[in-house]
Order: C-alpha cells, then structure tokens, then sequence
C-alpha cells in the first residue's frame, strides 16, 4: 500500500540538524496555536494539530526519530512512499497521542504513513495482551429551537470502528495478517443510531449514549457517544439564556400609542397580549413562561421587544391624519437635547 | 469486499445527571482529582444532596477538554481556568454576532 510520505521537520518548522530542545520548543509553539479545543469549529486548525502531534510523537522520540532519518533526506513531502524492505513486522511502543475525538483518521488517529513506519497502534497493543477502555466520540448534533423545546428523534450515522469480525480483533488469520482488516483487528463501518433527545436541552449541553463509542481493547468496554448539543439561530427568536427568548415585534405609530391587543407568536402557538398606552419603541414586555423548556423546571419567560415601524407608503388619507397629529402636537422628542 | 451493511441500533439516551463516581468511571479520571478541579473552580457541579455531588453530562465533555489542556500544552489549572473562561466568552460572543447578523 502505497502512503503519502510526510517531512516532519517541515511540519515543525525545524532543520533536520535541531536539537531536542529545538523540536520542544516549536511542537509547544505550534501546539498552542493549532489546538482543537482553542479553535473550536475549525477542522483544518485539528488537522493541523493531528500532524504537529504524529510528528512530535516520532521527532521526540530519540529512537523513532533515528529510524525516520534513516529514510533519508530525499523525500518529498507528498510522494508515494512505500517502506522499505525491513520494516515490516516492527513495532514500537508509543505514547498516547493523537486520540482526540477519536473520529478522522485511523484507529489510532495518526496518518497511514505513520502507522507503516511505526505499526498500527491498536494492532501492535491487541498483540500486548493490552486492555484499554475505548475512546470516547465526541460528535455535534444540530437542533432548531422547536426541536430543542418539544424534544425529538434524531437518526445519526456517524463512522465507528469496530472489532473485525473475521479475525475478532486479533488482526491475524493463522499466521497471515487478516485480510479484512488488514492486520489492525478493527473495521471502520458505519453506524446509525436512533437517538432521542429530551426536551429542554439547550445550547452546549451534551448528551451521552454509554457504550457507543470506540470498542474497548482486549475486554475493556467501549467508550461513550457524546453529543454537543447546538442550536440553530431561528428566524424570529434570538435565545437569552436558560429558557428566556426575545422576540422583536413590529408595532404601528398608533398601536403603540392609544394600547393594543395583538397576536405575537411564541414558539409553541400565537398568545394574546397587551400593549400598553404609550408604549415607546424598544420597550421590552415580558410574556411570563411562554419561553422555552427548560430541563424539568417548566418553560422560561419570552421577552416581547417593540419595534415601531410606519406603513412604508401611506395612502392619501393616511398621510392627511399625519399632517393633521402634527399640527396639533406639541409633542417635542428632542426636548432633552436642548440646552 | 463485502460492504457492511449499516445496523440500526436503538438508543437510549443515559440521564443528564452523574454522581461523582460516575463521572470518574466514565472519564477515567480519579474522583479526588475530579474533587480537587471543582474545589479550583473548573468543574461545577450541578445539584449537590447532602453530600452527593451531581453533574451534567457537559461536565464530561469540559473534563476531557481540561485533561487534553494539561497534556497537549503543559497548561496549568491556573492557564485552563483562563482558557475555558476565555473559550466560553468567546463562543457566546461569536454566537450572539451570528445571531446579529441574521437578523439584519
């Protein structure tokens, strides 16, 4: 199987002549810069960090980092590698790196080129005898509001590994690496699962499926599902906080002034409310638990914003009672501007 | 090869709600650390009765992002309280101009 060869020290920014105190220093730089959990959403920044770490695992590594320069200077980054003769059939230890998220790459997060270099991580502690729980998957799941306040069934497919059935997990048929698997002991397949989702989650909350997540080594159990939960931005409700929504409510000059009884949607139906005499544009009333649910504390509040708006061409009629309010006014709205 | 052919499985989600020997077991981290972040202020717990803690299944989630902090970037409780508050800000921030500028 032919692999992309990867320049490490180019990953780094380092000369092949650095020293390890060099490889420290740019790994930890970059490693700052490039870190899921300090960019969060952004997939090339992950990626990025995935190939910052496979090199740091094999630079750092004063062992692995002989046996990499042995490969020579000569190679491009990108070009079709295929190891040499020898290097089948040896593994190294290494540390436990590179199992963020779990998803993207391989088994063991590091790219094809690392693992025919280094062996594949899960085929090489399958053999140990080694028993580790299996990772967790961390996945986000998209909701509407609607859906977050009424709950709801959500079908996912996500890419799992799982144990190879052909050689259950030990990666070898007799003697011969298992052809299905190609040796790992584990299969990359996809799931779907029926998830249902309580109503009242909000923004950032997570919910755990227990056991849906990576296949645990040896007998260890499996690791869990995690969904993050995100919600959508909906069109008419902007969310506050736990429970709370405000909506904008476009009002008429006269509603607005004599009181008004009028329909505002909330997001379950339509409710009545009161518009107060002399209400002032931007005013804020407040619709007392017709929010959102909220887990097991009944729904939160709707905050009801005023929004004056004039007909955007007013009829003849229309525009001779304008001129008539306006003669008869004294009503002044700079008056606190005036010194 | 043959293409596997996708299994439906049926889930049920786990409640919301994790003592402390729960969220140790299913993040494998040691319930005294776990006692010692929430005592720094990294974690909160969710309910308390007596002496029970309980946490949200969030809590999962931020302390595998706190142990990822410590090991990838050497940081310290002190730099990850910084981080996670900074990280929150930010995200609530970015939220509130998304919804900004689909409104106008």
């Amino acid at each position: 199987m032919a692999v992309k060869f990867q320049d490490y020290y180019e990953v780094l920014g380092v000369p092949r002549t650095a020293t390890e105190d060099d490889i420290k220093k740019a790994y930890r730089k970059l490693a700052r810069k490039f870190h899921p959990d300090v960019n969060p959403g952004d997939t090339t920044a992950e990626e990025q960090f995935k190939d910052i770490g496979e090199a740091y695992a094999v630079l750092s590594d004063p062992d692995k980092r002989k046996r990499y320069d042995q490969l020579g200077e000569n190679w491009k980054a990108g070009a079709d590698f295929t190891p040499p003769p020898g290097w089948e059939g040896v593994h190294v230890e290494y540390g436990d790196f590179g199992d963020l998220f779990g998803a993207g790459r391989g088994a063991g997060g590091f790219s094809d080129f690392f693992e025919s270099l280094f062996g594949a991580r899960r085929g090489a502690r399958a053999g140990a005898g080694f028993a580790m729980r299996g990772q967790d998957i961390e996945a986000a799941l998209e909701l509407s509001l609607e859906e977050a306040h009424y709950g709801t069934t959500r079908t996912i497919t996500l890419q799992t590994t799982a144990v190879c059935s052909t050689c259950n997990g030990s990666g070898m048929q007799g003697k011969q690496p298992c052809t299905t698997c190609r040796g790992t002991g584990v299969v990359t397949r996809p799931k779907t699962l029926d998830v249902t989702i309580p109503a009242g989650v909000r923004h950032g909350s997570v919910i755990r499926l227990a056991g849906q997540g990576e296949p645990g080594t040896g007998n260890a159990p499996a690791g869990d599902l995690l969904l993050h939960i995100q919600l959508r931005p909906h069109p008419l409700f902007h969310v506050l906080g736990e429970g709370d929504v405000e909506l904008e409510l476009p009002v008429a000059p006269w509603e607005a002034a004599l009181g008004a009884k009028v329909r505002v949607p909330t997001i379950e139906s339509a409710v009545d409310m009161t518009i107060p005499e002399g209400a002032q544009g931007g005013q804020r009333l407040r619709l007392r638990g017709q929010g959102v649910q909220r887990r097991g504390r009944g729904r939160g509040d709707q905050y009801v914003r005023l929004k004056l708006v004039n007909p955007p061409t007013l009829t003849d009629s229309e525009r001779v009672l304008f001129a008539q309010l306006a003669a008869a006014s004294r009503f002044d709205p700079r008056e606190l501007m005036k010194r | 090869m043959r293409k596997p052919r996708a299994p439906l499985t049926l889930s049920r989600t786990e409640p919301e709600q994790l003592t402390l020997d729960g969220l140790a077991a299913c993040t494998g981290v040691h319930p005294a650390l776990i006692t010692y972040f929430v005592g720094y202020g990294l974690l909160k717990p969710s309910a308390r009765t007596g002496t029970q803690w309980f946490f949200d299944t969030a809590c999962i989630a931020r302390l595998r992002m706190i142990e990822r902090l410590r090991r990838d970037l050497g940081a310290n409780l002190a730099g990850i309280a910084v981080i996670l508050d900074l990280l929150a800000r930010l995200t609530s921030l970015q939220r509130e101009v998304d919804q900004w500028r689909r409104r106008s």
